[in-house]
């Protein structure tokens, strides 16, 4: 089976997002052949190392979302063309529903519009940078039922999403569609496997559009969720912060955010959200619960397992926790419930894993707890976690961020009894395989803590239990394991979609060919 | 209890600052997800989700006009005093090297060369700071070299002519003092800019920027006249103002204004044209004096020996000065209203995201989740800005330590985005 990956800002450059869960991926299924596709974030990271690639990956290509626009300036009438159907698509942006059609409905069309005008003309990107986006732009933050704060919209704001969105929207001009000596083109693939929801879907999207390659969008970070995030970090509570785009630029890039979800929900036919609050977000921007099924992102679970297996039990009454303790983690209420615990215990001390020592003053409540009460452990690679895990009698996961729980998987994998805050994903995580208290009650969680340091039989049943459970759920394996089979399933579709109108193609897709030489295709690359 | 019958009015004054600067409900619900709000809280709220109370909270929320963007005044002193300092410097030290006593030669040079050269150093931090003007700082040096001496070449080449020439040190002085005008004009019109980027229509940008910078050119053009007027009256002894030669050099300070003007908006390839068409003029007048020498050649140098003869040497720096000066002026007033021709000057400059050390990434705050995902086992919970998280029931003393740090919040939130890493995605 031949799976395009796309990714953007990671795999298979060494630097980026995801780039060890890419790699474990490609490296996991060597049944299937690999091409990948990037789009690079930056100059540094594109001339930056890569990982090294192993024989199923058949081709890789690359290009740049940085950098000056590529491409020839357009023909005056490509402009035209151009225009008009980036007008459609900025009703869809600034929420026009128009007189047919949801707003969701106008951006998609504007986008394949501008997509189908893009292979005609060969690029779009010149044409991005020049004056005549800006003009719709302008006349879209005019338009009736446009975003409260883009009607303010000035001059420079406009520049500024006319730059962000020429850089979105370079995959539009890509020539990965259609087939090329060196490359067989998107159509040609068996599956389009999108890595992240924003730019890295759009080639899928687009070969979808083109030739009915079906696509599988992973999310494990909802990019509408972060784009939110990085505006509110940059805007709270400063007059005119030093970084942050002015609230019409952000009006309008969440809308474009916003019209791309919905367009890649819409159009994918898998959606693999990362942890369910990713999943409540997709849902939120239009995906159908049907089509979602959730890989986390998963921990070496296995390897955890064998290393922690190799480590005594604690002389003493041991809570490990996951560091850094500061107040972001909530380290008060955990030190309190230490305090409590030690009350009944005066024995027992915490283990933080990870992450320096507070400052002294930073946690108000670290008074509560006398010196030597709490040890901290650098502890970085699987086997020093592992070990930092096992020496401890009982996990205690205090820190609710939200997200795939990390560290409460390692806990579970290392198979020691875990009490957590019943925060964020934790429930979903831990399941019956341990002690959930309600956030913000330090007495809650010292009790717990201590119904399980004095029950030790109860602690190895929950402990084994919460092992079986992370081995079987969160391992690597299993979020592989269920991608294998999401490819299959699409792969499987299409052949049947296509088998009546193509059967030459199925005839030479049931006799598999003799695979090229590995590094044949893989030297085909281009910077566009 | 005001909260017990309203929880979403105590929940909006919690969170008043995230509710009136979000432009979006999906915002809020970020937000208020980051800080902890879930389900339940929604629940509690009679919502069905933190997405719909987010909805009620961005449609409840006050929002107050946003305060008006600080005016730079600060060194205000410094960006009208620094554009002086060549001027400065090359005036003392050209009188200086006039103190020195004649015999003193090698002292004098020494001399001469050290001013040479802290002027064009003084030239380039008050020129190039900004933007660095690429091919177009190499090719403003012929028509500079021929502001000093190329009067005299000329005369030389010229063939059985004696003209009358003007003294360099006029030429190096007016040069010098000319910076200034170029720099306040430029300035001006930099700042005049950065006001019409806020104004919302096209045509408004289009025309203040005409405005704008025909304002500039005259304003230019007449400064330029300040430092020979000046020197005319003053007539200090060591630099003495004879002939139109020096003029010449006053005049080359248009082309040279518009292009640094040019080049501080990124626009470099149009300022080389300019300043390339000025030298190119002038050497090609020196080129046919020079053919003149050649057997067989003197009718090539007829052309410019006659209208040196008519006009003076200064004739040839100063056409040279109308030709180029008039194509940037036309060239800058078709492409800088424009609005396209500001992409280059951008809200969020890339370059500065683009420029941390390889290392940085994975110890860097913003990318949590996938540093989690990507180097297996780091798992350190970051120091999470975002998702910071107080408890939905503080504890009796947490609560009052709440109400208290929002202004910690509110700078860590902003020391998070500065510390964005350098991939961070554009969109």
């Amino acid at each position: 089976m031949r799976v395009a990956l796309l990714t953007e800002g990671g795999y298979p450059y060494a630097q980026g997002e995801l780039v060890a869960w890419c790699e474990r991926l490609v490296r996991a299924l060597p049944r299937h052949d690999f091409e990948v596709r990037a789009l690079s974030r930056g100059r540094q990271q594109a001339r930056g190392p890569r990982r090294p690639l192993p024989p199923q990956v058949r081709l890789v290509r690359t290009a740049r979302l940085w950098g000056p626009p590529p491409g020839d300036r357009p023909s005056r009438r490509a402009a035209r063309d151009f225009a008009e159907a980036f007008e459609e698509l900025t009703a869809g942006l600034t929420g026009d529903a128009g007189a047919g059609g949801g707003v969701a409905d106008r951006f998609a069309t504007g986008l394949y519009a501008l997509a189908d005008l893009a292979a005609a003309h060969g690029g779009l990107a010149r044409w991005l940078a020049s004056d005549q986006p800006i003009a719709v732009l302008e006349a879209a933050c005019r338009r009736p039922g446009a975003p409260r704060a883009a009607v303010g919209a000035g001059v420079g704001d406009l520049l500024a999403v006319a730059e962000r969105l020429e850089r979105a929207l370079r995959p539009l001009s890509l020539d990965w569609y259609a087939g090329h000596p060196f490359d067989p083109g998107l159509g040609k693939a068996d599956v389009c496997h999108a890595v992240g929801g924003g730019p890295a879907a759009l080639p899928g999207l687009l070969a979808r559009h083109f030739h009915g390659t079906p696509l599988l969008v992973t999310e494990f970070r909802m990019r509408l969720r972060e784009h939110h995030l990085s505006a509110l970090a940059g805007a709270a509570g400063h007059a005119v912060a030093p970084s942050a785009a002015r609230a019409p630029v952000r009006a309008l890039l969440a809308g474009f955010q916003l019209g791309l979800a919905r367009a890649v929900y819409r159009g994918a036919q898998l959606i693999t959200p990362g942890d369910p609050r990713t999943g409540r977000w997709q849902r939120r921007c239009g995906a159908d619960p049907a089509r979602q099924r959730p890989v986390w992102p998963g921990v070496a679970a296995g390897e955890l397992a064998a290393c922690a297996d190799e480590v005594p039990p604690p002389p003493v009454p041991t809570l490990v926790t996951a560091g850094p303790l500061d107040e972001d983690a909530d380290a008060g209420g955990l030190l309190r419930a230490v305090a409590r615990v030690r009350a009944a215990e005066p024995a027992a001390r915490l283990l933080a894993l990870g992450g320096p020592a507070p400052e002294p003053g930073a946690v108000p409540a670290v008074r509560w707890c006398p010196p030597g009460a709490v040890e901290h452990r650098p502890a970085s690679g699987a086997a020093e976690r592992a070990a930092g895990w096992a020496a401890g009698t009982v996990a205690v996961l205090v820190d609710a961020r939200g997200g795939f729980p990390a560290a409460l998987v390692e806990a579970m994998s290392c198979g020691r009894a875990v009490v957590a805050v019943d925060a964020g994903a934790a429930a979903e995580v831990l399941g019956d395989a341990g002690v959930l208290v309600p956030p913000g009650d330090p007495v809650a969680l010292a009790d717990a803590c201590l119904a399980l340091l004095r029950d030790p039989v109860r602690g190895a049943r929950l402990g084994a239990a919460a092992r079986a459970r992370a081995l079987d759920r969160f391992s690597h394996e299993r979020g592989i394991a269920t991608l294998d089979a999401g490819y299959a399933e699409l792969a499987a579709g299409r052949v049947a979609a296509a088998g009546t109108a193509r059967p030459c193609r199925r005839l030479a897709r049931a006799v598999p060919g003799p695979r090229p030489a590995p590094g044949v295709l893989a030297t085909a690359e281009e910077l566009s | 209890m005001s909260a017990s019958a309203d929880p979403v009015r105590s929940l909006l004054a919690e969170h008043r600052e995230l509710c009136a600067a979000a432009v979006d409900p999906l915002e809020i619900a970020a937000g208020l997800e980051a800080r902890g709000v879930d389900e339940a809280t929604a629940a509690r709220c009679r919502h069905r989700d933190v997405f719909s109370l987010a909805e009620e909270l961005h449609a409840r929320a006050a929002r107050p006009a946003p305060p008006p963007a600080p005016r730079p005044t600060a060194r205000a002193g410094a960006r009208l005093a620094l554009p002086l300092l060549p001027g400065a410097l090359c005036a003392a030290g050209l009188w200086l090297v006039d103190r020195l006593p004649p015999e003193a030669a090698p002292g004098r040079a020494a001399l001469t060369v050290a001013c040479g050269v802290l002027t064009l150093l003084a030239v380039l931090v008050v020129l190039a700071r900004h933007a660095p003007p690429g091919v177009a700082g190499l090719l403003a040096l012929p028509p500079v070299g021929y502001a000093l001496v190329g009067d005299e070449m000329l005369a030389e080449l010229l063939v059985g002519q004696r003209h009358e020439t003007g003294s360099t040190a006029a030429a190096a002085l007016l040069l010098a003092f000319s910076v200034a005008p170029v720099a306040w004009c430029r300035d001006a019109f930099t700042d005049r800019r950065a006001a019409l980027l806020a104004v919302p229509r096209l045509r408004e940008f289009a025309a203040g920027t005409r405005v704008s910078l025909l304002r500039c050119c005259l304003l230019l053009a007449c400064a330029l006249a300040v430092p020979p007027v000046a020197l005319w009256l003053l007539a200090p002894p060591w630099a003495p103002l004879e002939g139109a030669a020096p003029l010449a050099a006053a005049a080359l300070g248009w082309p040279l204004g518009l292009a640094a003007l040019l080049v501080r908006h990124g626009l470099r390839g149009l300022a080389a044209a300019g300043l390339a068409l000025v030298g190119g003029v002038e050497l090609v007048a020196l080129a046919l004096a020079g053919a003149g020498w050649l057997p067989g050649c003197a009718a090539l140098a007829e052309p410019v020996a006659e209208l040196v003869a008519a006009h003076g040497a200064a004739v040839v720096p100063l056409a040279a000065c109308a030709a180029g000066g008039g194509l940037l002026l036309v060239g800058a007033v078709v492409v800088l209203p424009r609005p396209s021709a500001h992409r280059a000057v951008p809200v969020r400059p890339a370059d500065d995201r683009a420029g941390r050390a390889p290392g940085d990434a994975s110890s860097d705050p913003s990318s949590a989740l996938p540093t989690d995902l990507s180097s297996d086992l780091s798992i350190q919970p970051p120091p999470g800005v975002s998702q910071r998280r107080p408890p939905s029931r503080p504890w009796p003393h947490r609560s009052h330590a709440r109400s208290t740090t929002s202004d910690d919040r509110t700078t860590r939130h902003a020391g998070h985005d500065r510390s964005r890493s350098p991939e961070a995605p554009e969109v």
